[in-house]
């Protein structure tokens, strides 16, 4: 293999310029094109030409992944250039440079060398590169933690590609501008610019990579959507692409995503084989990154399956190769995996070594989540050993370095749930709006029929943004959500009892859901402070009542008109002594009223920073005694009725989703509830019944009117020319008719004038349909005509 | 005067109410100023070919009226059949 090569590299060269060859070899043979520019290095003497020689084996080793290598002949050769004042030659090196410190994560070299290439490409004004290099500069970004401003930057690429017309790059930002929602969770985004991408990429000629990387992506995003069938086909069009250009690293990379689509639906069998396939392709084409990342994967698909020994073969395998090219992030994960296998493996003396490896390093390039990671692994370790305190160490550690992780992320995944609902609720908005207009075209009651099914998928829509709110929200105090669903299970039985509806029911399981949203607002100090608050602490903890209102107000649906009604008042007491507005009785909404009850029942029986978990008699005994005080009445008794003597449900544990409560609830058998309270429930089912009549007839009402304001502009529209907005052929008989039996009647006169207008065609011909449309519509309807 | 109509492409109709032969001059006047300034917009080129007719002078039916007028208007270049037959 390697004499084939060498004698290509010396056949080659005596026929061509050795270094065009090389160059033209990089994008098929990496390693071919390494040697080439290696052998002519040997041979030139000129400073631009050792230069070049530099370049292109730098390019050749980065794209066999041999990072080190590359960073050396790279600073070597944009250094040559610097002082040969060749600024493209070194725009192009500085680009690989960032690409190469990127991917041996030294993030302050990479940036370093992008921000020199952004000033390069400036002053020789290159746009095609400058977006290249804003480009890269977001992926730094985005590996450094910061998707924000990554974002940013490639919006600012995006200006640039589109400004100066370079379709294809603008397909690649688009690409990842999707990715990079992807992971942000922003999926109709991502979605959006993905699409945006492909249809760029259909519409021209476009390199295999950008094609390829284009499905990849819309293929991680369907699978990130819960949609493995769709995401597979993706991945396996991109192998097709990849198969079609001959373009063995394109191949890998979908074989690569077919295997972790595999894995992460735990279908081993075939992650495997894939992964094996994956592997055999990159080493094929010495494609080291591609290869770690494939003996990664095998390698936990192996312990998935038990086979601990072969998968800790191949952690070590991808440990050496990580070593050899200086990727130290690999390097991490291998030693951590390796740690892994080992303690299955009942070895933990060699788990400690690697792992008290894989720990310093993480430490070393501050990966946090590798860093807690580590230290949960070595407590494991340690406890084998029988090195207790060691282990109770690093125990405490690992809760240390997660508890920093999760509040970060905590923080990132709120703000961006916050815009997530805010899109949904526009959408919704938007398709309401639509629906509406489309009313009168098509028969009135059908659209109506539309938009109440469209309601109630929308309403579906946002209920998955809805359970990640809330868990969102407990997430400080309650990383589960499990408290969130309690209180939503516990709250819908308390309301069957009340006779409310079903899907009455389902709505307030999940508004119930919502109350604590505010306390998204609230400091950690306060939140999570294990003594009693102060008076202002209080004051301040008080106030997630009206921020969780605002944060759910102006909501269209009935869903979060009711989950702005829970936020704000689940804490007024039925005697007006509660906060923020001292409401009392009956006009606190009945929802708060219920949702009060259940969240302090759920309270009472679970751990708190400051309080024990309670017996549920206990609790039930509470409750009661605040029954007319801070509770209404009724709602303590249907609360008795579930959780009382003989609870019918278990206060300690919800089921996962509102189906499984729903039949929960079905087979709930309570006793009636005494007379006078089920009177008086009735009653109030009733004043509700009405007043949903009556919401429902003014929505009727308001749907007629609008009905017949399209109608009327319909009619308008039959009649207009709508170019120039004079009336048409058909006004004109109408108007025709009408005038020619009056001006009879009256004796007057009446003309008639045809004009046809030459001239005006080629204007539209010459200036495009635009021009010649608005320039014909003014002056001709105000002429002296009239 | 009356109002417009655009009946096909590059067709326009309008009836001039009150308007008998004797006005016929200054109707030319006042098509001649509207085409002065679509030229003035940019479009050189733009010209107008225009034909009156009265009714009940010259015409005795409306669809004659129309007739007239459409067969009044210049044929150096033929016009599309919208303006020939506007009525039917």
């Amino acid at each position: 293999m390697a004499a084939a090569s060498d004698r290509l590299v010396a056949e080659v060269g005596t026929v061509m310029d050795p270094l065009t060859t090389a160059r033209e070899a990089l994008n098929v043979d990496p390693r071919l094109a390494a040697a080439l520019a290696r052998e002519a290095l040997a041979r030139v003497h000129d400073p631009a030409e050792i230069g070049r020689a530099l370049l292109l084996i730098g390019i050749g080793e980065y794209r066999q992944g041999n990072l080190a290598a590359a960073v050396a002949k790279l600073d070597d050769a944009a250094g040559r250039f610097a002082s040969l004042d060749d600024d493209a030659a070194q725009l192009e090196c500085l680009l690989v440079l960032g690409r190469a410190h990127r991917d041996l994560g030294d993030f302050a070299s990479a940036s370093d060398a992008i921000e020199q290439a952004l000033v390069s490409a400036n002053r020789s004004g290159d746009h095609r590169l400058e977006a290249d290099a804003l480009n890269l500069k977001a992926g730094v970004l985005d590996a450094q933690g910061e998707p924000g401003h990554a974002v940013e930057c490639l919006k600012r690429a995006l200006d640039i590609a589109r400004d100066f017309d370079l379709p294809e790059q603008q397909a690649n930002i688009l690409t990842n501008i999707g990715t990079l929602s992807t992971t942000l969770g922003d999926y109709p985004r991502a979605l959006e610019s993905l699409k945006e991408g492909y249809e760029l990429l259909q519409a021209g000629a476009s390199k295999t990579r950008s094609r390829a990387t284009n499905l990849l992506s819309l293929g991680r995003l369907y699978l990130e959507m819960g949609d493995p069938t769709e995401a597979q086909a993706l991945f396996r069009e991109a192998r097709r692409v990849g198969l079609e250009a001959s373009d063995p690293m394109v191949e890998a990379a979908a074989v690569n995503n077919l295997a972790n689509a595999h894995r992460r639906f735990e279908e081993w069998k075939q992650a495997r084989d894939l992964f094996e396939e994956a592997l055999h392709l990159a080493r094929r084409s010495g494609l080291k990154q591609f290869e770690i990342d494939n003996l990664d994967g095998l390698g936990q698909v192996y312990a998935a399956l038990g086979e601990h020994p072969r998968a800790a073969e191949l952690h070590a395998d991808s440990l050496r190769s990580a070593r050899e090219i200086g990727d130290r992030e690999a390097e991490i994960d291998a030693l951590l995996n390796l740690g892994r296998d080992y303690l299955a493996m009942d070895r933990a003396d060699r788990a400690l070594e690697v792992l008290t490896e894989g720990l310093t390093l993480a430490q070393q390039l501050e990966r946090q989540r590798s860093v807690f990671e580590a230290h949960e692994l070595l407590a494991a370790a340690n406890e084998q050993v029988g090195a207790f305190r060691q282990a109770l160490s690093h125990y405490q550690q690992f809760h240390r370095a997660r508890e920093v992780v999760f509040n970060e992320e905590n923080e990132q995944k709120t703000r961006r749930l916050s815009v997530q609902f805010d899109l949904e609720r526009a959408r919704f908005e938007a398709e309401e709006y639509r629906l509406r207009t489309e009313m009168a075209q098509e028969a009135k009651e059908e659209a109506e029929a539309m938009v109440r099914s469209r309601t109630r998928e929308l309403e579906e829509s946002q209920q998955e943004v809805v359970d990640r709110l809330a868990v969102a929200a407990e997430y400080r105090d309650d990383s589960t959500g499990e408290h969130t669903r309690r209180v939503g299970r516990n709250a819908a039985a308390i309301a069957y009892v009340l006779g409310w509806p079903e899907d009455e029911l389902q709505l307030l399981y999940s508004a119930a859901r919502l109350h604590d949203v505010g306390k998204i607002g609230i400091r950690d100090a306060i939140l999570l402070k294990p003594g009693k608050l102060v008076a202002e602490e209080f004051e301040r903890m008080r106030i997630h009542t009206t921020i969780g209102a605002r944060i759910l107000s102006a909501g269209q649906s009935r869903l979060l008109r009711m989950a702005e009604e829970i936020a704000l008042a689940h804490h007024e007491r039925w005697d007006g002594r509660g906060y923020p507005f001292g409401l009392a009785g009956d006009s606190i909404p009945l929802s708060a009223r219920i949702v009060a009850v259940a969240d302090v029942l759920d309270a009472l029986t679970h751990e708190r920073p400051y309080k024990r978990a309670w017996p549920i008699a206990d609790a039930m005994a509470e409750i009661q005694r605040q029954r007319g005080h801070q509770f209404d009445p009724r709602v303590v008794d249907a609360c008795r009725a579930i959780f009382g003597e003989r609870p019918k449900l278990s206060p300690l544990e919800a089921p996962m989703d509102w189906q499984a409560t729903a039949a929960e609830l079905a087979g709930l058998a309570v006793e009636a509830m005494p007379e006078p309270e089920a009177e008086r429930a009735e009653a109030g089912l009733r004043t509700r019944f009405e007043h949903l009549l009556a919401e429902r007839t003014q929505e009727m009402e308001a749907a007629k009117r609008e009905a017949q304001i399209a109608s009327r502009r319909m009619q308008e529209l039959a009649y207009t020319d709508p170019l120039t907005e004079l009336g048409n052929r058909r006004a004109f008989k109408m108007d025709f008719e009408v005038e020619i039996a009056r001006t009879a009647q009256m004796d007057e006169s009446l003309s008639v004038l045809t004009v046809i207008i030459d001239g005006l065609k080629g204007v539209n011909d010459s200036d495009g349909h635009e021009q010649g449309d608005s320039s014909c519509a003014p002056s001709l309807v105000q002429p002296g005509v009239s | 005067m009356g109002r417009v109509y655009r009946v096909g492409g590059d067709a326009f109709l309008a009836i001039l109410t009150r308007v008998g032969p004797e006005d016929f001059p200054r109707v030319s006047d006042a098509v001649e100023t509207v085409m002065q300034v679509v030229r003035e917009a940019g479009f050189v080129l733009a010209r107008a070919r225009a034909g009156l007719a009265a009714f009940p002078a010259e015409a005795a039916s409306p669809s004659d009226l129309v007739e007239l007028s459409n067969r009044r208007v210049p044929r150096d270049e033929l016009p599309s059949h919208d303006a020939l037959d506007p009525v039917n």
